[in-house]
């Protein structure tokens, strides 16, 4: 049987060994993963930090998710936008993220097609065989 | 329709679209509560303003899912049984 997996850290620092890593600040990460980047590399942020945010700070999370979108763009990184649900409650439908990654400026069909390339090449070069 | 919360939800998407969209945005979504139950409920808005409604949806606090949407009340109970 196979096991598809993907090494996740939230550790800049631990780039090498990751396939993704999580953001929670871009703007801050942004000169370190410059510097440590590896083309293939999925680069998420989460959305349930957002819910506490008041209408200044989210407006800015959406600015800062344009421009990590661009900036993945650029250095043939992938773009993840992800619930980080903890409870079912936190989970988002599809509907939902197709709202809000338009709001950020991203169009969608494009943005799965690229996510499903992404997952399918990254996974394809991760199995365990047992 | 959403999940997991009482009446209030209504109140916090109202709050959440108005901080992101503004009042005028908000109003003519038209917003209005048809059914609650003990974890779901039933609002209807404007097919127009599906936008900002899915998106304050996504970002309220507390957290809530949009589990169904449908043109017509008696198609959605056929579907999620409230």
């Amino acid at each position: 049987m196979n096991f598809p997996y993907l090494s996740v850290s939230d550790k800049v620092d631990s780039l090498q060994s990751a396939d993704l890593i999580t953001i929670s600040n871009f703007r801050k990460a942004k000169a370190s993963l410059k510097k440590k980047l590896k083309a293939g590399l999925g680069i998420e942020f989460l959305l349930h930090p957002a819910r506490k945010m008041n209408a200044e700070e989210l407006s800015k999370w959406f600015a800062e998710l344009l421009e990590a979108h661009i900036f993945c763009e650029s250095s043939g990184c992938q773009f993840i936008l992800s619930s980080g649900a903890r409870w079912p409650i936190e989970m988002i439908s599809g509907r939902s993220f197709d709202e809000i990654l338009t709001e950020v400026g991203i169009d969608y069909h494009k943005h799965w097609r690229d996510m499903d390339r992404w997952l399918s090449r990254t996974l394809a070069k991760k199995v365990i065989m047992k | 329709m959403h999940k997991g919360l009482d009446t209030d939800a209504l109140n916090s998407i109202s709050r959440r679209c108005k901080e992101l969209f503004g009042q005028m945005t908000l109003e003519k979504a038209s917003m209005r509560l048809m059914r609650s139950h003990t974890d779901v409920i039933v609002f209807r808005c404007r097919l127009g303003q599906i936008h900002p409604i899915l998106v304050s949806i996504a970002l309220a606090d507390p957290p809530m899912i949009a589990i169904d949407m449908s043109g017509s009340i008696a198609r959605l109970k056929i579907r999620i049984d409230v």
